[in-house]
């Protein structure tokens, strides 16, 4: 199991963009929740992750993104999900999720 | 001095008792950096000695000539005519007339080879002594190893104890879990079978059904976020609540709202531990023969009828512990005699995907109930796909008879 996950942020005036690369589990989620709750804390910021690169999600790392949106809520700032690949963007309808984070989908990657 | 004598490849010389040079050869001569041996013949021995060699020879070398009347190999000390002093050996031995006869051969270069030797005899010791200190050096890392070892032998032990106790831990801990999974049903009303395996000795799914009444029954699965400890914890938690509120007959959307208020009062405050769960609740009525659900985040469960007709129990929320206030709102329908259903956890759809399940579903519409079950997990055994082989599996069949 690659347990790799690649996190570079970008900051901007008021706006952060999140590029994600690897795989996101219950090993790289903790690396993940460190570096986007903090981002989500400010307010009035938009953070932007983009998935584009991210092969393998499980629960743990969908968590991650539901504990970032709350965190939004409480912190007045926005979070947006784009360039999900099929297999990730799956998850999060299945849970019904994708109604409720903001998920550009149409720009997507394949498998 | 005869021409033979000057031909020699050292020096040589004669004094008479009261050490006065008799006879000089011209190699001693040019060694001495004199040009005529006029220069030295009657002249004391002293005048080509240095100071040490002329205490010596006076106090050491003359006695041993005197006594043994001879002395090989003696080291001396010459001083040249300009003042330079030119290490040689010398023999001696005298004659009954007293006279003393010295062959005296230069001793620089035996001298330098000397000192390297010293040098380099130093060097070894030094060498020697470096190896020494390196030896005690090793010895004592030798002994911290051994030292350190045994720790490490002690430490493996108490870990292989701490691994074995915690392994035993894990399988009572399983044993407990799988204990409060209710038992299949096989009744005229319907037919329950279960699936529940583990990715480690403690899952994350968890489930119930109950029969309410004599015609009502509550069907419940929930899949904890993660796998492992934790998560099992949680559905420990869990598990006691829906058991007692499905006994009761509770309405689904309460069911789902009082697991709802569960976790967040769980988590409230501890962001760290926080975890939500996906849940899918039916409450079958076999005599109305309807079914009423609520599929919070949950795979969807797929509902086939008589004739092969199916679709699937879609998510109408977010799941549980994740957002407060959330609507939980039920959905009805229908059925027909006949009809199954499958409920499953996602580590059952991602290997096999959903269209592979309602293939299997449609393909035994008229198989028993525990066939199809088998006949699952053949398939489950087939998949090698090792992303999902990590995750806890867990689904349910009903057979609506």
């Amino acid at each position: 199991m690659n347990i790799n996950l690649e996190v570079e942020v970008v900051n901007q005036e008021s706006s952060a963009l999140v590029s994600l690369t690897g795989e996101i589990d219950a090993y790289t989620a903790p690396k993940l929740k460190d570096a986007l709750l903090p981002l989500t804390k400010r307010e009035g910021y938009l953070v932007e992750v983009n998935l584009d690169k991210v092969t393998y999600m499980d629960s743990t790392g969908l968590g991650v993104f539901v504990g970032a949106l709350k965190s939004t809520k409480e912190h007045n700032s926005q979070l947006k999900l784009v360039q999900l690949q099929d297999r990730v963007l799956r998850l999060f309808e299945i849970t019904g999720l994708d109604s409720i984070i903001t998920i550009d989908s149409t720009v997507r990657g394949g498998n | 001095m005869n021409d033979t004598l000057d031909q020699l490849p050292g020096g040589f010389l004669t004094m008479s008792k009261e050490y006065n040079i008799l006879t000089i050869n011209q190699p001693l001569l040019t060694m001495l950096g004199y040009t005529s041996n006029h220069q030295l013949i009657g002249q004391s021995i002293r005048t080509i000695l240095s100071k040490s060699t002329i205490t010596f020879f006076q106090f050491i070398l003359y006695p041993i000539i005197a006594q043994k009347h001879r002395a090989d190999e003696i080291h001396i000390e010459l001083k040249s005519n300009s003042g330079n002093l030119i290490p040689a050996l010398i023999y001696a031995s005298d004659k009954k007339d007293g006279e003393i006869s010295c062959v005296i051969v230069p001793s620089s270069k035996r001298v330098e080879y000397e000192k390297q030797l010293i040098q380099a005899n130093k060097v070894a010791e030094q060498r020697l002594e470096e190896k020494n200190y390196i030896n005690e050096q090793l010895k004592i890392a030798l002994k911290n190893l051994e030292e350190k070892q045994e720790e490490l032998v002690k430490v493996n032990q108490q870990n292989h104890k701490y691994r074995v106790d915690t392994q035993r831990e894990l399988e009572l801990a399983k044993k407990i879990q799988e204990t409060s999974l209710t038992d299949d049903i096989a009744n005229e009303q319907l037919q329950i079978e279960s699936y529940y395996n583990a990715s480690h000795e403690l899952s994350g799914d968890i489930y119930g059904f109950y029969q309410i009444n004599k015609s009502q029954y509550g069907v419940i699965l929930l899949d904890v976020m993660g796998h492992g400890i934790s998560s099992a914890l949680i559905t420990m938690s869990l598990e006691a609540l829906f058991q007692r509120l499905i006994s009761k007959g509770m309405p689904t959307d309460l069911v789902l709202k009082e697991l709802d208020d569960h976790l967040h009062a769980l988590f409230y405050n501890n962001e760290d531990a926080w975890h939500y769960c996906t849940a899918i609740y039916l409450f079958i009525d076999t005599e109305r023969q309807t079914i009423e659900y609520i599929n919070a985040g949950h795979p969807p469960a797929l509902y086939q009828d008589s004739h092969g007709q199916q679709k699937e129990l879609n998510t109408s929320t977010p799941p549980i512990g994740t957002f407060k206030g959330i609507d939980f709102r039920s959905t009805s329908f229908s059925y027909q005699k006949g009809s199954k259903l499958l409920l499953y956890t996602d580590g059952i759809s991602e290997p096999l995907g959903q269209d592979k399940l309602a293939s299997l579903l449609k393909e035994n519409t008229t198989t028993p109930l525990t066939q199809v079950k088998q006949n699952i997990l053949h398939s489950l055994e087939n998949e090698s796909n090792h992303y999902y082989k990590n995750d806890d599996q867990c689904f349910i069949l009903i057979d609506l008879k």
